[in-house]
């Protein structure tokens, strides 16, 4: 236990999407246009389904158990690594997992196997959403708390917020968060009955927008105070999540509940909607997501700030798009630019919002990063990197 | 700093084969019909209903399981690969497990927050410390939190996937505190005054030399605890023991049985200890 008061700087991070493994090759792929998906031969369902994806870069979909943990553990190394944290504050951490699907790719594996023997297999022979994070805590040695978010696309969102609150009010000296998703049956075949997949790059809030990419991501951000630190680390300002009751699949049209967790953020982080620099949108380009995030934005901001998706770049992925996207955005602020989206809603069309078209200089700022999932819950963060509000 | 807890809210029953139909008890704790929820979502609804009792519009969820909504992902995974169908979409959408919290802050008529908090051996626990931060750095102010574990029939197979011997007895539990930073004129069941975690055995007991006061307390021992390991802190602390565990089978989050017990039937302080199989330890203090 330490003195509460202090920032939670973000001390390391580490991540693997489709763009790459590591931070830098994926900061490098942002710099190029964003590509269409690749399709997965599902033979699963009676009717064979091919099922749009991005999946890990270098990484076959095969052995599922070997694929996740051994991912799992490179991207945490990355993290911790360039935390340089020391073997007892290592030990020490708490864990927050952020995902909708966890390890289910493990458990739809031995389940499709097991009924190949017999027919009285039992699915989820053994499970619990805390599996994952079980492993993470065997294979480091860790001796601090465990918890894990399933709060559909914001969870890693969700658990990086918990995550600061633990460390900021000094219940905490340091925190490793996680965000992981990988492809599994469940959400395929559920994305795909639901009709939302497309087959294109996505495109969020352009008037050709028709529908989400699934993508894998894994990424780990270790956070902690370092009061000596003289380099202006990103930190999260401030942050809200709000429950949304107008619908289990889709936020209220109207954009007034998205527009609400905007504002909470905004009195969080002790900001005016004026003083953000930029803002990462959610950006499903399914047609009720990006009219109730349009209107959103809207009734929060007079004129909108430089807005930017990274959907288009890694798809969305699920529970780990919070942790996923905001590693690649401030480590792209970190290098100097912000995240352009050429060709995609290049023009404000019917529901108003243009995305930025071409990379360009960033230093020090605000930056707001929204997510809103299902089951009603709406994250929005605003990650700062000013030295002065350390 | 303390919060207070001003309600608290119990649904706990033996299961094995013949599942209770709980459609009319959701009604009676919610005050309406809820419709196309699986077994899980209905457990959480009669007792996060039970504990509303004036819940602030603004009170946030926390909603916690050592397993989960297995009774949506069993359907839909045999919809998939028994069945080899793509899964409908509303049992897929509700496999996400905070679908159980929409469904409580659309009954309970709340917009704060809401989390879904999963811990294999201290979900309730872990729920409600992060629940308490919250309140306690003033991000929330009203805070509703829950841990609900259900049966998924057959019975059988069901003691097969929690890893239980054949006669086991199980059980579905549903336990709900509603916490409030500011109680204001309502009355008070009692305090949460500390949840703490220990990396190990040394450190707890260190804890507790300096962390008790003269106050009457009693001892809840973890289920996760071995009982010759809750013997032996029985024996070290020389605390009263809170019985909560006798009458009831196997669910994975009993640590709301004991404090709602304690709440119910208790007086003086209570601690309540619980380990996990890595020898990392829990404390949660009340006090009335």
């Amino acid at each position: 236990m330490s003195e509460p008061g202090q920032r939670a700087l973000f001390l390391g991070a580490g991540i693997h999407t489709c763009l790459g493994n590591g931070v830098e090759q994926n900061i490098r792929a942002l710099q190029q246009p964003a590509t269409p998906p690749g399709l997965h031969l599902n033979k699963i369902t009676a009717e064979e389904l091919q099922i749009p994806c991005k999946l890990l870069s270098q990484t076959p979909l095969e052995k599922p158990e070997e694929r996740l943990y051994r991912a799992v553990n490179n991207v945490v190394e990355q993290a911790l690594s360039e935390a340089q944290l020391t073997e007892t504050q290592r030990s020490t951490m708490g864990l927050f997992v952020g995902s909708s699907s966890f390890d289910i790719s493990v458990w739809e594996a031995a389940y499709q196997r097991e009924l190949m023997v017999s027919k009285e297999a039992v699915a989820l022979a053994q499970t619990s959403i805390a599996l994952l994070a079980d492993y993470v805590v065997d294979e480091l040695g860790l001796r601090g708390e465990d918890y894990s978010f399933n709060t559909a696309c914001t969870a890693s969102a969700n658990a990086l917020t918990a995550a600061v609150t633990q460390v900021e009010s000094g219940a905490l000296e340091h925190a490793l968060v996680l965000g992981v998703e990988l492809y599994n049956e469940v959400s395929a075949l559920g994305f795909e009955g639901l009709g939302l997949l497309t087959r294109s790059v996505m495109k969020p809030f352009d008037a050709a927008r028709d529908g989400l990419v699934l993508g894998e991501g894994i990424s780990a951000l270790v956070i902690g105070r370092r009061p000596d630190s003289d380099k202006a680390h990103f930190y999260l300002r401030g942050a809200a999540n709000l429950s949304d009751c107008f619908s289990i699949s889709a936020a209220n049209p109207d954009g007034s509940s998205i527009a609400a967790v905007m504002n909470q953020a905004l009195v969080a982080a002790d900001l005016r909607e004026d003083q953000v620099d930029c803002l990462k949108v959610h950006g499903t380009a399914s047609l009720s997501n990006d009219e109730a995030e349009a209107a959103g934005m809207h009734q929060v901001f007079a004129q909108l700030p430089t807005l930017c998706a990274l959907k288009p770049y890694i798809g969305h992925t699920l529970g780990a798009c919070g942790l996923n996207e905001l590693i690649l955005f401030y480590r792209a602020a970190e290098e100097g630019f912000l995240i352009a989206n050429p060709g995609i809603s290049a023009q404000p069309g019917e529901l108003g919002v243009a995305l930025n078209q071409q990379s360009m200089p960033i230093a020090q700022g605000n930056f707001m990063l929204n997510y809103f999932g299902f089951g009603g819950n709406n994250t929005s963060l605003l990650i700062s990197n000013r030295l002065q509000d350390k | 700093m303390t919060v207070s807890i001003v309600d608290c809210g119990v649904y706990c029953e033996n299961a094995a084969d013949e599942l209770p139909v709980l459609k009319q008890q959701v009604k009676e704790s919610v005050g309406r019909d809820v419709r196309r929820i699986g077994r899980f979502i209905q457990l959480a609804l009669i007792g996060a209903g039970r504990a509303a009792t004036d819940l602030p519009a603004n009170s946030a969820v926390y909603l916690s399981s050592g397993r989960g909504d297995m009774g949506a992902m069993v359907e839909v995974l045999d919809s998939i690969y028994r069945d080899r169908q793509s899964p409908r979409p509303l049992s897929f959408i509700n496999t996400v497990s905070n679908a159980a919290c929409f469904y409580v802050a659309q009954a309970l008529g709340t917009e704060g927050a809401s989390s879904f908090i999963g811990n294999r051996y201290f979900a309730l626990e872990m729920a409600l410390k992060s629940a308490l931060l919250d309140l306690e750095t003033k991000s929330i102010d009203s805070a509703l939190v829950g841990a609900v574990d259900m049966v998924v029939a057959p019975a059988a197979v069901h003691r097969e996937r929690l890893g239980l011997p054949a006669a086991a007895l199980m059980a579905e539990g549903s336990h709900w505190l509603q916490l409030q930073r500011d109680p204001g004129d309502r009355p008070v069941l009692a305090t949460l005054t500390d949840i703490a975690t220990f990396p190990d055995r040394e450190a707890l007991q260190h804890w507790l030399s300096d962390g008790l006061d003269g106050s009457e307390w009693t001892l809840a021992t973890g289920q996760y605890l071995a009982p010759e390991e809750a013997a032996q802190w029985q024996a070290d602390t020389g605390l009263p023991a809170l019985e909560y565990r006798s009458d009831i089978g196997h669910f994975d989050s009993q640590a709301g049985r004991a404090l709602c017990r304690f709440l119910e039937d208790g007086g003086g302080g209570l601690v309540y200890l619980n380990r996990d199989p890595r020898g990392r330890y829990v404390a949660v203090i009340l006090k009335k």
